[in-house]
């Protein structure tokens, strides 16, 4: 996929979802939190059409629905006593503590699956190597053994099906033997075979420059400089509030009244700048061309 | 010469305290409201010395190859057993190269396993919970290993089946902090690891089975690569 949020630049995307992560973590607003779920579900069915949403949808809603109900009976804090469940008290305050860590917990899962459609492995070590170049290239490389390996296995269990190693059949110590057998020959081959590779990448010159280059080059353009500088702004603005008490929402010891007044306007505003961003970008894409 | 760097790496040790405790205060001050942000700060900024470490060091393309190949098999060794929860030899491999080749390129095998095999599996706020917990996995390995700690076989099942609960209560704690239970008591946790007793066991049982049974064949297949080529010395 690469259109949308996903044609910008890597940089501003990985901000975009750490920084969207840190928020549903430290804001406990539930007006916020519920603009963030709602803006990440559109912005997966504006990438996906919701497919891979829909995949895992069912699991979220049950963890969600788990840490509902777990929170108030485990907890005890606060002031408000609804009713008791077996002689333990149900606060009011643990209700809500567990819709708004229901709500928080929903928005990062349904971001990570976002993150996933945008931030594709190669990207991620893309800027992963401009920190840490030679970690990132050793876990490329280690990346693109794993398809090998997991070929070569079957190879391998193919071959010792015929001498009568099989890994189905057989009491249980004896599966494990061969099926650790498999593993053996596998390793052995393997490490002979990465000395072959590493021979090869040093008659190719590897280790004469310092400065390694990049499959993939990533160039900021004018349009990734101001969607990075608009993520950091609304982010910015955003910790700023938080810091300063604005959209604060208190549950324990005694849940505070949902307000309505400018402050949590101007917040809820600035939040809305700030989650709109992606959603902009892949509607006025969609506006253009379609 | 050796003076000099012993000093360096003194200051080094004392920057990375010094900026845990200044975080550990942060997260004092804040109560117990930041309790996963601050655990996820902590866990990246304990990686990166054995990252800086790794990029300073001159390895050449053999070794570079070699710790990603140990890697990859770690990760793939996961990916087959992904169905039966704990039971996998990826433990083994990384304690097996910690063995082998030391306990950089133990806590480097275990870290990077763990991340790799997420990209397969599914990627999430558990992945860097795994690296540091396999990640150390490895480094203890390795630095038991040598200060001559290891040397008898029941040592290292022992140290496997420790390992095997170690794992599972780091991964506990993951769990309580993502729920964000407002109470995260001594009770909580106690019971979480009675709740996830059995799958421990699993994981520890299995370590023990595997080095009963295949630690002398690995630790051969791996010496005679490192003497073959004289790598990692």
């Amino acid at each position: 996929m690469n259109r949308g949020f996903a044609s910008l630049h890597p940089s501003p995307c990985f901000l975009y979802y750490v920084s969207l992560v840190i928020l549903a973590m430290i804001i406990y607003h539930p007006l916020f939190l519920s603009l963030a779920l709602c803006a990440q579900i559109l912005l997966n069915i504006m990438q996906d059409g919701g497919k891979k949403l829909k995949e895992s949808i069912k699991y979220f809603i049950f963890l969600g629905l788990l840490i509902f109900l777990i929170n108030p009976i485990i907890s005890h804090r606060g002031q408000t006593v609804l009713f008791y469940f077996f002689d333990n008290p149900v606060t009011l305050e643990a209700v809500i503590y567990g819709f708004v860590m229901m709500m928080s917990l929903l928005t990062i899962l349904v971001a990570f699956i976002s993150y996933n459609l945008v931030i594709t492995p190669d990207k991620f070590m893309f800027l992963f190597s401009s920190i840490f170049p030679k970690t990132a290239f050793m876990c490329m490389m280690a990346m693109r053994f794993v398809p090998v390996l997991r070929k070569r296995s079957q190879d391998i269990a193919l071959v010792q099906k015929t001498r009568g190693t099989d890994t189905s059949t057989g009491s249980f110590v004896q599966r494990i033997k061969n099926g650790m057998q498999i593993i053996i020959i596998l390793i052995t081959w393997s490490l002979e075979e990465a000395i072959i590779t590493s021979r090869s990448m040093r008659a190719r010159g590897y280790g004469i420059t310092k400065d390694r280059t990049s499959y993939f080059d990533y160039k900021m353009t004018k349009r990734d400089w101001t969607v990075l500088g608009l993520i950091i702004l609304s982010f910015g603005n955003l910790l700023y509030c938080w810091h300063c008490g604005i959209g604060y929402f208190q549950v324990y010891p005694e849940v505070s009244a949902l307000t309505l007044d400018i402050d949590t306007g101007l917040f809820l505003a600035a939040s809305l700048i700030y989650l709109a961003i992606p959603i902009v970008i892949e509607g006025a894409e969609r506006l253009i061309w379609l | 010469m050796q003076g000099g760097k012993i000093h360096k790496g003194k200051i080094r040790l004392m920057l990375t305290i010094t900026s845990i405790a200044v975080i550990l205060m942060f997260s004092v001050y804040a109560a117990d409201k930041f309790l996963m942000p601050v655990s996820f700060v902590l866990l990246i900024l304990s990686m990166i010395p054995f990252y800086l470490e790794f990029e300073k060091k001159e390895l050449n393309a053999e070794e570079m190859v070699l710790i990603a190949m140990l890697s990859a098999l770690a990760a793939v060794g996961r990916v087959p057993f992904a169905a039966l929860p704990s039971i996998q030899p990826t433990s083994f491999i990384v304690i097996m190269s910690a063995m082998a080749f030391g306990k950089e390129v133990g806590f480097l095998v275990g870290n990077t396993a763990a991340l790799i095999s997420n990209i397969f599996l599914g990627q999430g706020p558990w992945t860097p919970w795994q690296m540091v917990s396999w990640g150390m996995m490895g480094f203890t390995a390795g630095w038991l290993k040598d200060v001559n700690l290891m040397e008898s076989k029941h040592r290292l099942c022992f140290f496997g089946f420790v390992w095997g609960f170690l794992f599972g209560w780091m991964m506990n704690l993951w769990v309580l902090l993502f729920f964000q239970l407002s109470d995260i008591s001594w009770k909580l946790i106690l019971s979480s690891c009675i709740a996830s007793f059995k799958f421990d066991l699993n994981h520890a049982l299995c370590n023990v089975v595997f080095m009963l049974l295949f630690h002398e064949r690995f630790m051969k297949v791996f010496s005679r690569i490192k003497e073959k080529y004289g790598l990692l010395k």
